[in-house]
């Protein structure tokens, strides 16, 4: 009996959704292990003395939200723990939307020092050349924040220093899907190599390995996807919903290479049974 | 929890499920689904538009910044194109931004994406790295030498190195498969659990 390509599609659905499903109802408690690249961002965040200031970019979208939102979440509490200066901004107008949902996790509750210690910037526009002038200074690009605060009003701005630019800040994070955006960044602020800040990076998985290219000269730590960000919650001490989603996504991943190992074997013996028909 | 949030959960299951049922088939619901995400999407960007060109143009120039005065014309001077008379105008603007944006990005391109790239795997001598810079080669033999050799060993020694440069495309392509499919499964664990919270909410 061969089965057509619609119905060989739905299974593959069903299965992809019953490996989800599983440990969601009945939690697994597979082992996940860290490498190196995430040892080193959490290292670089921890060697954070108070009062050092950090810029973070964020690439926060509905697609990526799942795999990289929790990490940030993590990477929020780790630098809000360690008492640094926060500027956070975003290279993409989609971005800010799911930016304030980010910071409005129950689990953060950032607001409360908005202004003294973090800022959001918001949307920063002009692509290569915005990027290029935030490297020379942080406040000079938008007169107000994204709530519209004046920027030369807040305390952080003062903190940091209103003549200080990314090429001045201690550690830049970014957070995103390693598009556009982030060859700018490496172009602007972090070439030549060595000559900028420190820069640790949590990527999709997807983008994981177009942008080992720039490890360690331009950027010196690489966190992946969703096993990075639940490293992140188990270093941050602070188990969140991407260790939760480690169970699912190992069971999926098993049941993915499942299939793939069952695909072969049924492709093997369909050119066997047609070279012994010949 | 209140009624905005009981609202918003409701109508994000719906649009979920409408853009779900692709999976069957190509569908009314699909489309208005996708439409109303573009449509959110677009809005969302006019709006992010209109509120920078006010805090980093208009702002500055009420507070006495005349220079800015230039920028905001050359801003307008774009939509200049849509007067086929006066279109000539739009390229001066155009012209200023492709200039300072190609101009930026060819300075630290080089540093950026090439030299920076060679100098980071001339690592120390280890295993790996021999292993890298072994591949590295093998892989850029595999599209720069394709020029026929006549000597019968020279020949098979340069098909052997370009089939393991082959071996490391491949290689790089499986992994970078076995990585979109990580982010993919993420994907679809965001959705079920929106999904089930959508039902528990609405139970």
């Amino acid at each position: 009996m061969t089965i057509n390509e619609m119905t060989q599609r739905y299974i593959l659905y069903t299965v992809v959704v019953v490996s989800v499903l599983i440990p969601m109802i009945i939690p697994l408690n597979l082992p996940f292990s860290s490498d190196e690249h995430v040892i080193k961002y959490y290292d670089y965040i921890e060697s954070l003395e108070p009062g050092s200031t950090v810029y973070m970019e964020l690439d926060i979208l509905p697609a990526n939200y799942n795999e990289l939102g929790f990490g940030t979440i993590a990477t929020l509490k780790l630098l809000f723990n360690k008492g640094v200066n926060l500027v956070i901004g975003t290279h993409a107008a989609t971005n800010v939307p799911l930016s304030i949902i980010l910071f409005e996790d129950p689990t953060l509750s950032i607001y409360d020092t908005y202004g003294e210690n973090w800022v959001f910037l918001g949307f920063i526009p002009g692509e290569e050349a915005g990027i290029a002038a935030l490297n020379n200074n942080l406040w000079d690009l938008i007169a107000e924040d994204y709530f519209g605060n004046e920027l030369v009003d807040l305390p952080v701005a003062n903190a940091i220093g209103l003549d200080k630019g990314v090429k001045d800040v201690d550690l830049i994070i970014l957070c995103n899907n390693a598009g556009p955006t982030t060859y700018s960044i490496v172009r602007q602020w972090l070439t030549p190599a060595g000559s900028g800040p420190s820069c640790i990076f949590l990527v999709t998985a997807t983008n994981f390995p177009p942008s080992v290219i720039y490890y360690p000269d331009q950027i010196q730590a690489l966190v992946k996807g969703t096993l990075g960000s639940a490293n992140l919650e188990r270093f941050a001490n602070a188990p969140y919903k991407a260790i939760g989603d480690m169970d699912t996504l190992s069971s999926a991943h098993l049941m993915v290479i499942l299939v793939v190992i069952s695909a072969q074997v049924i492709y093997l013996k369909e050119r066997a049974d047609e070279r012994r028909s010949k | 929890m209140n009624a905005y949030e009981f609202y918003g959960i409701l109508i994000e299951g719906i649009l979920m499920l409408m853009i779900l049922s692709y999976l069957y088939k190509e569908n009314i619901l699909f489309r208005i689904a996708e439409e109303i995400m573009l449509s959110v999407m677009v809005a969302n960007t006019f709006v992010m538009g209109l509120s920078t060109i006010q805090k980093s143009a208009v702002q500055p120039l009420l507070g006495g910044q005349i220079e800015y005065l230039l920028l905001i014309v050359m801003g307008l001077a774009l939509y200049t194109r849509f007067w086929k008379d006066y279109d000539w105008i739009s390229r001066y603007p155009m012209g200023w931004i492709l200039g300072i944006g190609i101009g930026l990005m060819l300075s630290k391109v080089v540093g950026a994406q090439i030299t920076g790239q060679i100098r980071a795997s001339l690592g120390p001598i280890t295993l790996e790295n021999v292993l890298f810079w072994s591949i590295t080669v093998c892989t850029l033999s595999f599209f720069i030498f394709h020029k026929e050799v006549k000597d019968r060993n020279l020949r098979k020694a340069m098909s052997n190195i370009r089939l393991i440069g082959r071996w490391g495309l491949m290689l790089m392509a499986s992994a970078m498969l076995a990585m979109s499919v990580t982010s993919r499964i993420n994907l679809v664990i965001g959705i079920v659990k929106k999904i089930s919270t959508w039902i528990t909410t609405i139970v």
